[in-house]
């Protein structure tokens, strides 16, 4: 299964990253998983997936939730509502539209996205809780564990 | 939705602003017995206030700082101000960073006119409502744009460090020279990707193209030798042809009511400056396995038909890839990837040829290389004027009869024509109407 961090080197854009850089340090999982960033990849998203069976789209979002909080979503959650190609710089969703429409969907494709702080970057306390929470729901995904027993976070947060 | 079809009906369409990450458009129509009343395209231009940002930093910062002004065309700006900066300290670029400069220009090239020509302009002419349900019935055709797209966006990487807001290019040359390998394996794709780019003028020569003739000047650098890009003297098809340094002595920007941004004339005429612009100016400058392809679509040039600005872009999307291939060949690892750079106080202009067209910068900067002024001029403001007399000529040749979805329909093929930033909205007339 690979897992790729979406975003850039700017403020809570760059969540996806640090949750991707957050995975690779967790033995347990980084052993068995390939763990990439990439750099806002517009369409090269659907390169970058094709010929995968499995995904995982680790990204910034801004859903109008408190800051910090971590959302599993499908791709089709994410792709509802997309009709039309609606930017040049195509975004995750759309990206994931015109792959399925391309025939090169993955069969599995799990988001998790982390809501980016508006008025001020997610401060350390609460960005280490959503990697954290990020990570847990990785290892649901994949039925991965961390040599060491991992605390179990309870529901709060995570959608 | 469909109206009586009456040319004389009072037609009222207002679009308000729109979100643009590279710029915000509006447009407003009012048309009464059967002819245009009033007309305008809004475009708001955050790059403007870059002129402002740019005031008291180091000459290291700008190429960062303007190539932050575009997410499609960062190279662009960076070109032109690298240009302006070393005019001013009295650099000169060694050959390699030329042509590595170049290829980075031939990367912004081919990724924005594969992007636009597949992605955004193509579910016009193949009667899709947008790319993703174009890609259904066209997978290929997408698939090849998206292919030639990554191959423009890996090109800037391997210069830039990044293919978005690159940060590879510095004063004076580049911080790093890529690694030969990578230059070797990309130059094997670029070959490989070489008859995509000629399929690609074919196909867009037979595409149901409006046949829709109108009177324009044609503004573009002309180089020596090559098809422009980093540089040359700027020339029109009304004889113009002029330095850079004397642009504003003949180019004046100026201010409507309705927009903030900035409108050009040359002479006190709108312009066109981009891909057909260049191609009816330049198509002489094309590589031989261009010209031969621009010539197998029997296409006539000079064009006055900016719907052929879709061919314009495969054309000058194939010299992209061709000329991307001369420059790999003959690259060889360069002593230093940048020449020495002794900031004077003094100015400098740079003018090179963005995707959309002309670039022009001019930057004063003091003993220590800060920056006491900036002027950037972008190609889209530079083509509002032109866009608005498209869009009144179209629209009455369309005829004002149509109904408004197809009204709508047109004027946003007419826009899309320029490829302006406003048309990373692929749908972005929201229509309103309203009757007398």
């Amino acid at each position: 299964m690979r897992v790729i961090g979406i975003g850039s080197p700017h403020g809570d854009d760059a969540l996806g990253w640090e949750a991707a850089r957050y995975l690779a340090r967790l033995p347990g999982i980084a052993d068995h998983l390939r763990i990439d960033c990439l750099d806002r990849p517009g369409t090269g998203l659907i390169q970058a997936i094709s010929g995968e069976t499995a995904v995982i789209l680790l990204d910034a979002m801004e859903a109008g939730l408190p800051a910090g909080t971590v959302r599993r979503l499908s791709a089709d959650e994410l792709m509802a509502g997309v009709g039309a190609v609606s930017s040049h710089a195509l975004g995750v969703a759309e990206s994931l539209a015109l792959a399925r429409v391309l025939g090169v969907l993955p069969n599995a494709v799990h988001i998790i996205g982390i809501q980016a702080g508006l008025a001020a970057p997610l401060g350390k306390a609460p960005r280490g809780r959503a990697l954290a929470t990020v990570s847990m729901i990785v290892r649901e995904i994949t039925g991965l564990q961390d040599p060491l027993p991992a605390a179990r976070p309870g529901n709060g947060g995570i959608g | 939705m469909s109206e009586p079809s009456d040319r004389r009906r009072n037609i009222r369409i207002q679009v308000p602003v729109l979100a643009r990450v590279e710029g915000e458009g509006a447009l407003e129509i009012h048309a009464r017995d059967g002819h245009i009343q009033h007309l305008c395209l809004r475009i708001f231009e955050p790059p403007r206030y870059f002129e402002k940002f740019l005031e008291g930093r180091g000459w290291e910062e700008i190429p960062d700082i303007v190539a932050r002004i575009c997410g499609i065309c960062p190279v662009a700006y960076q070109m032109s101000a690298v240009q302006a900066v070393e005019q001013a300290f009295a650099v000169q670029p060694s050959r390699w960073v030329r042509d590595g400069r170049r290829l980075l220009y031939c990367g912004e090239w081919l990724q924005s006119h594969a992007l636009h020509i597949h992605l955004l302009a193509l579910p016009d002419f193949l009667g899709f409502d947008n790319a993703i349900a174009m890609a259904a019935e066209h997978p290929d055709t997408v698939r090849r744009g998206l292919g030639l797209q990554q191959l423009g966006n890996d090109l800037i990487r391997m210069f830039g460090g990044r293919s978005v807001h690159p940060v590879g290019v510095r004063v004076g040359g580049f911080h790093r020279a890529p690694a030969q390998a990578d230059i070797q394996a990309l130059r094997s794709r670029i070959q490989a990707a070489l008859k995509d780019a000629e399929d690609l003028v074919t196909f867009t020569a037979a595409l149901p193209l409006p046949a829709d003739e109108q009177t324009f000047v044609s503004v573009s650098l002309r180089h020596e030798e090559e098809y422009p890009m980093n540089g040359g003297r700027i020339v029109s098809d009304r004889g113009l042809d002029i330095s850079p340094e004397d642009y504003e002595a003949h180019f004046e920007e100026y201010h409507q009511p309705h927009s903030t941004a900035l409108y050009s004339r040359l002479h006190g005429q709108p312009y066109l400056v981009g891909p057909l612009a260049r191609l009816n100016l330049n198509h002489d400058r094309l590589s031989p396995r261009s010209r031969e392809a621009l010539s197998a679509t029997g296409l006539t040039l000079p064009s006055r038909n900016m719907f052929h600005s879709l061919i314009a872009r495969a054309v000058e999307l194939l010299e992209a890839l061709v000329e991307a291939d001369r420059l790999l060949a003959d690259h060889a690892p360069p002593d230093s990837p940048w020449s020495e750079v002794t900031p004077r106080e003094s100015e400098g202009i740079g003018c090179t040829e963005a995707p959309r067209g002309l670039l022009w910068h001019r930057y004063r900067l003091d003993a220590a290389g800060r920056v006491i002024s900036a002027r950037i001029v972008p190609p889209t403001a530079q083509n509002q004027g032109r866009m608005e007399a498209d869009l009144r000529h179209s629209l009455e040749h369309f005829g004002l009869d149509q109904n408004d979805e197809s009204l709508k329909l047109r004027g946003e093929m007419v826009i899309r024509n320029y490829d302006p930033c406003i048309s990373c909205a692929t749908h972005f007339l929201k229509v309103r109407v309203t009757r007398a």
